[in-house]
């Protein structure tokens, strides 16, 4: 017998029994470890002891000495993630949601507590937590108030890398919270539905698709101009095609925002709630019960507007709003693509060429964009003159922008076309790389 | 209740039992689930105030971690009467013993197969 064998007998028959009866002697004592550890991550030190106390007591009652780290390292993996989540969520909803923008705005960081402002405020903190828990959103929005500005305004914006979106509200809608209420309450009933229905980030998105098209193809072109001369100069057909490419992605992108304002009015007409409904403030009992003076003038504004009793019809009748035409925008649709279809090679369309920068430097991706673009560019013109010819059909009007608008088929209408601009304004970038 | 998920009416139902000293891992055999779910559920009903929960009171021989008792609030036994049976249709009566587990789908088609030779 060789002294490796001897080794591995003495491991068999001595060490790993050994080690086996050490384990299942150590498991109660690790399993206590873990649970210490796990409940120590929970944070908070008063949550920290209940739940180490809690646990060790369950501890006891778990059968067998290895089960015991099993179960102890299931409530840790399992249960320690989701109370620390849930701790988190009750410290962000305890702490203030209030703030005062600063001097130097919201990217400064110049955003002061709004717990640490005058107390004439503690009124609309209250209230906007209150519509929040009203329009159904399972937390209030960080509302900042931005005293440079004496407009009635609330913007939602989108804040990357952050699950709360920031409420900006202007001081003049602060102002009018303390003369009249409710057409605050409609302002913020608004922007809550803006956020039930994701509308900052689509229209970040949107912003960002525009912003990145509308920065990148005039630089690109002004640049290349100035590398090459005169002798680059692309010919009138190309900047006529980068000039209707603009123009109809700024188009359709500001058609989608106004549909998304009209989904916002209808989904806040839905919550059938009085503070929501705008159609409330046109109406005699309200403006009897509260009868100052801004009522009666926004009364009287909205009696004299030309569509103001197809206002109210629609929006006392807020489903309607939701009932897309199908037929007509069908018909509007194959309308469009035959008048296209017919038209296409009178004027050239399909010979159009592609963005004066794709085909002359393009190495990468040429190809493919010089088919692309013109295929965008069409199918752009094709969603902007539906939503032309749709809204033109329906007209119904959102009541707190102005913006005149339609069905939700337009909203989903709307929602796809700045979906293929944001794709176009993608593609300076490729094309930048594309040249690299 | 902002989200009311299958494990939430389980360990709803477990806290509806018979049994009136029920700590956390009672509760999780009750229900059938693990223990690492059922924890952060009791506080989420806690949080919103469906379920009470104290501590033990009677006195050990050996000082040791108390267990932490549960029970429905008398509005959260409302509540969660009128959600279980929203969602259930029914209300199923929970022993405080732990239920039998049932067999997987591999070992019921064994045991079936099995049971027809």
């Amino acid at each position: 017998m060789t002294g490796m064998a001897v080794l591995g007998w003495i491991a068999i028959v001595v060490l790993l029994p050994l080690a086996l009866a050490e384990s299942v002697e150590l498991a109660p004592w690790l399993a206590k470890r873990v649970l210490r550890w796990g409940s120590r991550r929970l944070g908070n030190p008063q949550t920290a002891e209940r739940y180490e106390e809690e646990w060790l007591a369950d501890l006891e009652h778990v059968p067998g000495k290895l089960t015991k780290v099993g179960w102890a390292c299931g409530v840790v993996i399992c249960g320690v993630p989701r109370l620390r989540i849930q701790a988190r969520r009750r410290a962000m909803d305890q702490t203030s949601n209030l703030y005062v923008l600063g001097r130097l705005g919201i990217g400064g960081r110049r955003i002061r507590p709004f717990m640490e402002m005058s107390g004439g405020l503690a009124e609309l903190h209250g209230r906007v937590v209150e519509l929040a828990s009203t329009a159904g959103l399972t937390r209030a929005p960080i509302c900042v108030i931005n005293p440079n500005s004496a407009q009635y305004q609330a913007r939602v914006r989108f804040r990357f890398g952050r699950r709360r979106p920031l409420l900006v509200l202007d001081a003049g809608l602060v102002s009018r919270y303390r003369t009249n209420p409710q057409l605050a309450d409609i302002s913020l009933g608004h922007m809550f539905a803006h956020l039930r229905n994701n509308d900052h980030v689509s229209t970040y998105i949107a912003v960002v698709g525009w912003r990145v098209f509308a920065v990148l193809v005039p630089t690109g072109f002004l640049a290349a101009l100035a590398t090459s001369g005169a002798s680059a100069l692309p010919s009138f057909a190309d900047i006529m095609t980068l000039a209707t490419l603009a123009v109809f992605t700024r188009c359709s992108a500001l058609a989608a925002f106004r549909c998304v304002e009209i989904h916002a009015d209808a989904t806040a007409a839905l919550w059938e709630k009085p503070a929501f409904r705008a159609v409330d403030l046109f109406s005699s009992s309200v403006s009897a019960s509260r009868s100052t003076p801004t009522i009666h003038r926004l009364l009287r504004l909205g009696k004299a507007h030309p569509t103001y009793q197809r206002r109210v019809a629609a929006l006392q009748n807020p489903r309607r709003l939701h009932h897309a035409e199908g037929l007509a925008l069908l018909g509007i649709v194959v309308s469009c693509v035959v008048a296209l279809a017919a038209l296409a090679p009178a004027v050239g369309i399909v010979a159009w060429p592609a963005l004066p920068l794709i085909g002359s430097g393009g190495r990468l991706l040429p190809t493919v964009l010089t088919t692309l673009t013109p295929t965008a560019v069409l199918i752009v013109i094709l969603l902007a003159t539906c939503h032309v010819l749709v809204r033109a059909a329906s007209g119904v009007e959102c009541l707190i922008t102005g913006h005149s608008h339609a069905a939700r088929g337009l909203v989903l209408l709307g929602r796809v076309t700045w979906l293929v601009s944001a794709g176009i304004g993608i593609l300076p970038v490729l094309i930048v790389l594309s040249r690299w | 209740m902002s989200r009311v998920t299958d494990a939430t009416l389980d360990v709803l139902e477990a806290l509806m039992g018979p049994d009136d000293e029920l700590y956390g891992l009672k509760i999780a055999q009750n229900a059938g689930r693990k223990s690492g779910v059922v924890y952060p559920i009791l506080a989420r009903l806690e949080a919103a105030g469906w379920v009470e929960s104290h501590w033990e009171t009677e006195e050990r021989d050996e000082r040791g971690p108390r267990r932490r008792f549960y029970r429905l609030c008398p509005d959260g036994l409302g509540a969660a009467r009128a959600l279980l049976v929203e969602r259930r249709g029914s209300l199923r009566q929970r022993s405080s013993q732990a239920p039998v587990r049932r067999p997987g789908p591999i070992i019921a088609t064994f045991g079936a197969w099995w049971g027809r030779r």
